[in-house]
């Protein structure tokens, strides 16, 4: 071999790789593109994400082989995250306005799906297990298409409202029924022992998730929580800590992770910073790498056997039927309209998240082969693309929320002044309402643009505001003047209402009597005690929006007579502000939006 | 009236899709198995007695890990009766199982096997092992190099020893996981190239003449293997994940191989790594 063909083949020695970079190279270029091709076709994402896992599996081109345990054993923490993630999403103060309704809704749409399951399974020839599980997977469902409805502005209606509660009880009563039945499965016990154990299991996991991990999220992000990355570390430690608890009582962990996204629900409101850093990451990698995982088990030649399409077909009949007669149910036992019939069924017919959890366990303990999971997965790829066509349609058709019934916490501006040291009493006003609607406080400096804003004292103010779970960097809103800055960036940033620190009421005057867009809040006198009792001295006009702020801001709203025992007041705009003799009140003027000349 | 209608055809169209499930063939959600011989799980293994694995005779298999985990399998496919043949290991390899259900023989799924044979989901993990005798230290793979070596003919093993390792002192092949391992009793050779589980157990029962110096970083999973098309791959797949969900093959690790299967492999059998060498 001559001298330069020696060296050539000692530069170019190429080797097989070896280590992990190139199945986690394979891993992320299906969860890049997977859903970028598929939605080109107008089908979900998702089914991108589990057609990417086939292809790259070993029943693909064998990429990611069958006795790889990393992609698999990330799945299994993408699935927890799934979980957590659909408790923390799930909008509680609707649940809890619509409770009756969601109440027997929830029990008709988990038990008709769940009989029609379970009655199925065993016709079909599944053991009392097997068929059991079948119908509580059935019975679940995912929220997937919410947020269609939302963008559509029909959050709110009623129907929508039940359908959203609905899926506390479902997805909560379909992780039950997996834990008993995994426990009878795997335990070796009887059926008494096992469901008492689980019984007490979930106790523990109850009260670990809803008593004590609240209070510990609230001490951590009150004390100890400045640092963003700490929050969203804190927020993974959550889903784990619940997870593993769950696991010490032989319960799967996915329900500790779902009961601790229900627990820092409150805590963690959906269009806040935190929420939007758990989303990425999960949306980025957690949970495309639990579908891709879950596309690794799908077996083409399984999936297209007749077989495995008559159990899908079974099963999509046993879900749509027992999911359409419970909508349907409604409208003599609720009084819905159609519309609101069709909203519900395609709220509630999309299975993903519980569904995927309950199967793969059921895979996982061998009570399912692969031809059950392919069947569900047919299943799940039909719901979704279904429940995604058939929305827009239903939901159109529901009535158009009246103008005013808006939520007023949703986006709560925080007005600062530049040049003077926000006040925490403020903050903690704007935060209030906005935990009143689970909404967000957007912190934003409003200057005039003679005086510009001097940022030494903005990691103070941030620093302070994070502390109270305020939990967003400082905008900057620069105008003619400030009064014209407050409005124009109520507007821009969509915010639903605004409290603005106004000790010497400035601001208050410069906009007194001008045409607002929403409810104006202006935080004049304030005192260092909780805000526990308000009293409302309107002047007739504006005493509803008054009374209700006094409800969100304060625990209790006394009577005007009661007035010595107030520490909250709130005014109309353009009056004085009084007090209740001692100056130990906080006083809020509020500017509701109607009459006056718009000064633009 | 219009309400009802609707509800009694939704009710209607439940009712008919239950009523075509339950015609036509049933299934198990665990997948069906159909033995060859009905009311019996036959099962082919390569050697009897294999310390650990298989304890007794051909005739009467009496205990080991894989004959407890044949047990286990016909119990769990409602079977009543255990046959258990025994077929040269290089002959199970290119598919010959001698009409049994399965084969449970210590063996590794590998592109060529999959030719001829499929294979279960995996029940056990196995990292090659070195068995050596007492007093005999290898502690990194420079040392196993210089060693001389016994290792099963017709195994992975066999690819990982030329491959990973590649001894500059003398190999022996063997016909048998006993025959390597007496080779390294007799002095015939430094060390046996094993998987873990089967090294684990001989050492166990050697009276301390032979230890496992360490395992190499790389995992071979054993599994059933089945006659190539068979349609009881999904069913054998569905009792060994319940199997290994309700603790019963740790339990068997633990009982008959002397290993603690929590976790990955034996977590006091020193590590040799091989990567970057």
């Amino acid at each position: 071999m001559s001298p330069l063909a020696l060296m050539s083949t000692q530069l170019v020695k190429l080797e097989s790789p070896k280590g992990p970079a190139l199945p986690f190279l394979v891993l992320f270029l299906v969860v890049v593109g997977g859903p970028m091709i598929i939605e080109r076709f107008r089908i979900p994402g998702i089914i991108g994400l589990l057609v990417g896992g086939l292809l790259i599996g070993p029943h693909g081109l064998g990429v990611v082989g069958s006795g790889n345990t990393t992609v698999p054993d990330l799945g299994d923490i993408g699935l927890l995250y799934l979980m957590f993630v659909a408790g923390l999403e799930l909008d509680l103060r609707l649940v809890h306005a619509h409770r009756k309704a969601t109440a027997i809704y929830s029990a008709l749409t988990f038990s008709l799906p769940m009989i029609a399951g379970t009655v199925a399974g065993l016709a079909i020839g599944f053991n009392a297990s097997a068929a059991v599980l079948l119908g509580s997977l059935l019975a679940s469902h995912t929220l997937v298409v919410y947020p269609m409805i939302r963008e559509m502005g029909r959050g709110d209606d009623p129907a929508v409202a039940t359908g959203v509660g609905a899926t506390v009880v479902t997805d909560t009563l379909t992780l039950v029924v997996l834990a008993v039945v995994s426990g009878v499965t795997v335990g070796n016990s009887g059926g008494l022992e096992i469901a008492s154990q689980v019984v007490i299991g979930l106790l523990a996991v109850g009260v670990g998730c809803f008593l004590v991990l609240p209070r510990i999220a609230r001490v951590f992000l009150s004390r100890f929580g400045k640092a963003r990355a700490s929050r969203y570390v804190f927020a993974l430690v959550t889903m784990l800590a619940a997870a593993t608890l769950a696991e010490l009582f032989g319960i799967e962990g996915i329900v500790g992770a779902f009961f601790a996204g229900l627990a820092l629900n409150r805590l963690v409101p959906n269009e806040g910073d935190l929420m939007e850093r758990i989303e990425f990451f999960g949306g980025a990698v957690f949970v495309p790498i639990f579908l891709v995982s879950v596309g690794l088990i799908i077996d083409p030649a399984v999936m297209a056997d007749p077989e495995t399409l008559r159990l899908a077909a079974i099963f999509i009949g046993a879900c749509f039927g027992g999911k359409a007669l419970a909508a349907l149910l409604t409208r003599p036992l609720l009084g819905y309209r159609w519309p609101e019939v069709g909203v519900l069924f395609s709220l509630t017919i999309p299975q993903a998240a519980a569904t995927l959890a309950a199967t793969i366990v059921g895979y996982d303990i061998g009570l399912f082969a692969t031809n059950v999971v392919n069947a569900v997965l047919v299943l799940i790829a039909v719901s979704l693309v279904l429940s995604a066509v058939i929305t827009p349609i239903f939901t159109k058709r529901l009535p158009i929320p009246t103008e005013g019934a808006g939520r007023m916490g949703r986006r709560v501006l925080l007005a600062i002044d530049p040049h003077e040291p926000l006040r925490r009493g403020t903050a903690e006003v704007a935060r209030r309402l906005a935990v009143s609607d689970d909404g967000i406080v957007i912190p934003v400096v409003v200057a005039a643009d003679e005086s510009l804003p001097s940022e030494t004292t903005w990691p103070l103010t941030e620093a302070m505001l994070v502390l109270l779970g305020i939990d967003r960097h400082i905008e900057v809103f620069i105008d003619t003047s400030t009064g014209a800055g407050v409005r124009h960036a109520a507007h821009s940033f969509h915010c639903t209402s605004v409290v603005a620190d106004d000790p010497a009421g400035v601001l208050h005057d410069q906009l007194e009597g001008t045409s607002v867009d929403q409810p104006i809040l202006f935080v004049g006198a304030l005192t260092a005690k909780q805000l526990n009792r308000a009293v409302v001295m309107g002047d007739g006009d504006d005493d509803e929006v008054l009374e209700d702020l006094a409800r969100r801001l304060a625990r209790t709203a006394v009577p005007v007579r009661d007035h010595e025992a107030f520490d909250l007041l709130l005014q109309p705009a353009g009056r004085a502000q009084e007090s209740n003799g001692d100056g130990d009140v906080t006083c809020v003027r509020v500017l509701t939006g109607s009459g006056g000349s718009d000064d633009s | 009236m219009r309400r009802h209608r609707a509800v009694a055809a939704a009710a209607l169209g439940l009712a008919l899709v239950l009523g075509l499930g339950a015609c036509g063939s049933k299934i198990d959600a665990g997948g069906d198995f159909s033995p060859h011989h009905a009311g019996t799980l036959t099962v082919a293994t390569g050697e009897i007695p294999l310390v650990g694995l298989w304890n007794g005779t051909p005739a009467h298999p009496d205990g080991g890990f894989e004959y407890e985990l044949a047990r286990k399998l016909a119990y769990h496919f409602g079977l009543a009766h255990l046959e258990v043949v025994v077929i040269p290991f290089s002959r199970l390899v290119e598919g010959h199982l001698g009409g049994a259900d399965l084969a449970l023989s210590d063996m590794t799924a590998t592109a060529s096997r999959e030719k001829v044979l499929d294979f279960s989901v995996p029940y056990l993990a196995a990292t090659p092992a070195v068995l050596v005798r007492s007093g005999q230290d290898v502690a990194d793979l420079k040392t196993a190099r210089g060693l001389s070596w016994a290792v099963g003919r017709s195994t992975t093993l066999r690819d990982f020893l030329d491959t990973t390792i590649r001894p500059t002192g003398r190999t022996v092949l063997t016909s048998s996981e006993s025959e390597t391992s007496r080779a390294v009793a007799q002095h015939k050779v430094d060390a046996g190239l094993l998987d873990l589980p089967v090294a684990s157990a001989i050492a166990q029962a050697s009276n301390g003449e032979l230890t496992v110096a360490g395992q190499f970083d790389e995992n071979d999973d054993v599994s059933a293997a089945l006659p190539q098309g068979s349609d009881n791959v999904p069913a054998v797949d569905s009792a060994i994940r319940s199997l290994t969900a309700d603790g019963s093959i740790d339990d068997l690790a633990q009982r008959w191989l002397g290993l603690d299967l929590t976790g990955s492999s034996a977590q006091d059998v020193p590590v040799i790594r091989t990567e970057g060498q």
